[in-house]
């Protein structure tokens, strides 16, 4: 697995997660919003993540519970087929917005 | 030889002479201070956890380099001890200790002791694993004698004693702690066997079968059934999000909750929307969320409903056709409020079903996921029964090419109508 950040704005970042989201990158990812209450808005770039289980989408759900307490969003950027198999099984894809592209998901950063 | 080369001989000869007297002193002197230090080093703890278990070290440095004073200091609880007792006002030391951080001694001079006059004082770190964690100095007056190197050399070794102490202290205090939550985890792991089944309902026209198997000491799955006032039996399979303990624990209060629920008689959507509204705010809290099916059926009838909040499909064998049911709204704790969407079915003798955790579909092959296709293909076409078709599923897992210990939580429960 490899994460990837990127500083989109002051408010916002892009996570990129290459390989597998699951319990050895979870603590990683949440530390991203967790430790810096300046984040607002979360893209989650998920076009090269290979598989997500249950923890990495309670991760997810948890990023998406604490930016929108902050007026903020968590956006998923193009999942891979597979993650995308996952979302829909569990009805996930009705929680969370999902973009194909990044001018797409940028489109869900409102000023704050 | 020349006047000149027998005079720097007789020279050379006499400093030859004053070293060896040096070094015959030193020796005694080394041998007087390791002889005082023997009684006080027989009452010093092995262990240390406090600056007071390090006093007999100190005690005993004092005594063997006749050093007036004394301080052990312990940086994890900014712990000090001095003798005499507040001799000194140890604040002042601060700002000198970043040098202890290279390890070597360090010297600090001019501190006014309570008495009025200034002592100079040496410091020794104490290091574990090349990190300082505190520090042992001893202290003279100004106007004294400086600190030899022998001082120096008697200091060093009873700071290593002294971290010594320290070490052991902290592999006590470690094991004493992993005891304490292995103990905690058998506790959690008995109450989570207590909350799963031991018996199936034995009823004419209905077979429920069920198999749980944490991946560690205790897991995030579950499963129950309870027979509803109505008669109906119902049953469910849950799966909280992670492992160990948060996960567990989750399992036990998620099992309750919907046990509750359809004890009181409620149908499976009721049961989930309202126990998602009692761990919707707990499991925000927590970081958690839960996937659940819940099944009623009529025994007599065999009228049937189902809901799906998050979970792995419920593979569905009616009149010999498969066919997938699968969640219709997200995994409890995820959104406030949950309207799941109910499946109804009349069963006919022979139909089955299967419900299971993800600890199953996700097991990995060398096709990459074993997945829903491995289960539909591990039970035969014509087999009878819930407790078969389990049975024949946990065999082919057993027979999946390298397959070693389950990686996460397996739980897997059967219903059929005979």
């Amino acid at each position: 697995m490899e994460l990837q950040t990127k500083q989109l704005t002051p408010e916002a970042i892009l996570i990129h997660i290459n390989g597998r989201f699951d319990a050895a990158v979870v603590e990683q990812v949440k530390r991203l919003w967790i430790e810096n209450e300046e984040v607002h808005f979360v893209i989650t770039d998920l076009s090269e993540t290979t598989f997500i289980d249950s923890i990495g989408l309670a991760t997810l759900v948890s990023g998406l519970k604490t930016t929108r307490q902050r007026g903020g969003e968590l956006i998923l950027l193009k999942p891979t087929e597979p993650v995308k198999v996952i979302l829909e099984l569990t009805r996930m894809n009705i929680v969370f917005k999902i973009a194909p592209t990044l001018e797409e998901a940028q489109a869900f950063l409102k000023p704050l | 030889m020349t006047d000149r080369t027998l005079v720097e001989a007789i020279a050379y000869k006499k400093r030859i002479a004053e070293l060896e007297a040096e070094l015959e002193e030193m020796t005694v002197a080394l041998a007087q201070a390791w002889d005082q230090l023997v009684p006080f080093l027989q009452d010093a703890p092995t262990q240390a956890t406090s600056t007071l278990d390090i006093v007999p070290v100190l005690e005993s440095i004092i005594a063997a380099i006749d050093a007036r004073m004394g301080a052990v200091y312990l940086k994890q609880d900014d712990e000090w001890f001095t003798i005499p007792s507040e001799i000194v006002n140890v604040r002042v030391f601060y700002k000198h200790f970043d040098q202890l951080e290279s390890g070597q001694t360090i010297h600090i001079h001019n501190i006014p002791a309570w008495h009025g006059r200034p002592t100079h004082w040496m410091f020794m770190p104490i290091l574990i694993n090349g990190k300082t964690v505190g520090a042992i100095g001893v202290g003279l007056e100004e106007d004294e004698r400086q600190f030899t190197a022998l001082d120096a050399r008697v200091l060093t070794r009873m700071t290593e004693r002294a971290a010594s102490q320290i070490v052991a202290a902290n592999l006590v205090e470690s094991q004493a702690r992993e005891a304490q939550i292995a103990r905690e985890m058998q506790i959690a792991s008995l109450i989570q066997r207590s909350i799963q089944p031991l018996t199936v309902p034995h009823l004419p026209a209905l077979e429920l079968t069920a198999h749980w198997q944490p991946a560690a000491t205790v897991g995030g799955d579950a499963w129950g059934w309870v027979m509803q006032p109505s008669g109906q039996l119902a049953c469910f399979i849950l799966d909280v999000a992670g492992k160990g303990l948060p996960a567990a624990l989750g399992a036990v209060s998620l099992h309750t909750a919907l046990k509750m629920a359809l004890r009181l008689g409620l149908n499976p959507v009721d049961a989930l929307s309202t126990v998602n509204n009692e761990v919707y705010e707990p499991y925000t809290n927590a970081g958690l969320l839960a996937t659940a099916t819940v099944i009623t059926i009529d025994p007599g009838s065999g009228e049937l409903e189902h809901a799906n909040a998050g979970h792995t499909p419920t593979l569905a064998r009616i009149g010999n056709r498969w066919s997938l049911w699968n969640a219709s709204t997200p995994p409890l704790g995820v959104l406030p409020e949950i309207t799941p969407q109910s499946e109804y079915r009349l069963l006919e003798s022979g139909d089955l079903l299967i419900c299971y955790s993800d600890g199953f579909s996700e097991i990995e092959t060398q096709h990459g996921f074993w997945g829903t296709h491995g289960l539909l293909r591990a039970i035969p076409d014509q087999i009878a029964g819930a407790n078969l078709a389990v049975q024949e599923i946990l065999a082919a897992v057993e027979h999946l090419p390298n397959y070693g210990a389950a990686a996460d939580d397996q739980t897997i429960m059967g219903l059929s109508f005979l």
